[in-house]
């Protein structure tokens, strides 16, 4: 049973909204089914909040719900092809901060990246964006992806892998390296800070 | 690329999401430290989360957050509807005003923001900042407030819940919240001079307009005097009739 009251449920649903609409364009390759997607989402979480078992893990938990929703309708069957909608285009990716040749090279790393993503098969990108970007654990998207946490964990490996191998398909590594280092910093367990 | 053999990678890419023990993590650093290739890899894992995390859209549509706040609204009890017991010529006058005036048009920007603060402030468990079914009360807290005066009306048929506070086109305003047979409707009353209280007028004139608005809402405008923007969940030229109604 979820120990949030309804108001407090409410206000940090409200606050998933960018997480929801995120996962739901691309699940629906279409901003308006999303937007359909994600209040379907939101009328089905406020219905089943007292299923909500750790508050801590809404997003999660919302997520699994929207890929229920998804899954019971026939469009959503349908239209079940993932894509990575980038939301800022390639020219909102990197604050200008004067360092023009670093920023282009890191603009371009960004849109590397964006590129060797849409070529990852749908079930390795989604766990990638899944973990990368709205912050799940494992056990989280092994839920969401209705599979085992060591699956997630190969598939996260293999993604990046082959997210690495086309990126140096474009550029050297070296290269890579030398100019996203603002981005990158090896620290105790895991390699940047959120 | 990816680290010195595809177990390693694999150890690298689960530390990187925290997802060790803390004895694994310890091995994983010490491999780490004497493996260029597992350096290189570790960084570039680093340089990926940071391109993925920038290029996350975290934008909502106001359209989309006013449909969720709906969504997430508490359904009052549903009652016959206000205008059956209406005279029909009230009604016909009241509905007349809705599309009457030749002003402009009231922009789809203001009409999804006073629609979602209208559904966000009675989607939350407390409506009001303040409560209060007494006018005098509910003015006095929005003089303090806002450093403006707000005359607290009462429409006919209506129950003053209280007042909150928002931002309509960048300026804080005053949002009077009542219930009109168990339905929601709010007054928002910006101060003058701000962008609201032009729109206001350039819209409503120096009288009284009404639309339908994003969600099947009632929008009403009063341009003359203190301008103010009314959401309700009722048909317009109820919601036109009730506050011609007003004293």
């Amino acid at each position: 049973m979820s120990s949030l009251s309804r108001s407090s449920f409410v206000e940090r649903l409200l606050s998933e909204l960018p997480s929801l609409l995120r996962v739901a364009r691309r699940l629906t390759r279409s901003e308006a089914d999303a937007e359909d997607l994600v209040q379907a989402t939101v009328e089905r979480a406020i219905k089943q909040r007292d299923n909500l078992r750790d508050p801590d893990k809404l997003r999660g938990w919302l997520l699994r719900v929207q890929r229920s929703v998804l899954l019971n309708t026939a469009r959503g069957l349908r239209n079940r092809l993932e894509v990575i909608e980038g939301g800022q285009g390639g020219a909102a990716l990197v604050e200008p901060r004067g360092d023009l040749e670093a920023e282009i090279l890191e603009r371009s790393f960004a849109d590397g990246v964006k590129r060797a993503l849409e070529r990852l098969p749908s079930e390795w990108r989604d766990a990638l964006l899944l973990r990368e970007v709205e912050e799940l654990s494992y056990e989280e998207i092994a839920e969401v992806q209705g599979c085992p946490v060591g699956t997630v964990r190969s598939r996260l490996a293999r993604a990046r892998a082959a997210l690495f191998e086309q990126l140096s398909e474009e550029q050297s590594e070296e290269q890579w390296l030398g100019v996203t280092k603002s981005g990158s910093r090896i620290s105790r367990r895991g390699t940047t800070g959120r | 690329m990816a680290g010195c053999n595809q177990e390693w990678f694999e150890n690298l890419s689960a530390w990187h999401d925290g997802e060790v023990t803390d004895a694994d993590a310890l091995r994983i650093e010490a491999h780490i430290a004497g493996c260029a290739a597992c350096r290189r890899a570790a960084e570039m894992l680093g340089c990926t989360r940071t391109a993925l995390v920038g290029a996350a859209s975290t934008e909502v549509p106001d359209r989309l957050r006013a449909r969720a706040a709906a969504a997430l609204a508490p359904r009052f009890s549903p009652r016959p509807w206000v205008w059956r017991s209406l005279g029909a010529a009230a009604i016909a006058a009241a509905a007349a005003l809705v599309f009457a005036l030749p002003h402009r048009e009231l922009p789809s920007a203001v009409e999804d923001e006073l629609v979602s603060h209208h559904l966000a402030g009675f989607a939350r468990e407390h409506p009001c900042d303040f409560e209060s079914s007494d006018p005098a009360a509910v003015a006095s807290w929005l003089q303090g407030e806002l450093g403006y005066s707000v005359d607290v009306s009462i429409p006919p048929g209506t129950r003053l819940l209280g007042a909150r506070l928002c931002r309509i086109e960048g300026a804080k305003t005053a949002a009077l919240m009542f219930l009109r047979e168990d339905k929601p409707l709010t007054v928002f009353v910006p101060p003058e001079g701000s962008d609201a209280a032009r729109t206001a007028r350039g819209f409503a004139g120096e009288g009284l307009r009404c639309t339908s608005g994003p969600l099947g809402k009632a929008i009403c405008v009063k341009g003359v005097g203190r301008p103010a923007l009314v959401v309700a969940e009722i048909d317009p030229g109820v919601l036109a009739s009730t506050l011609q109604s007003a004293p």
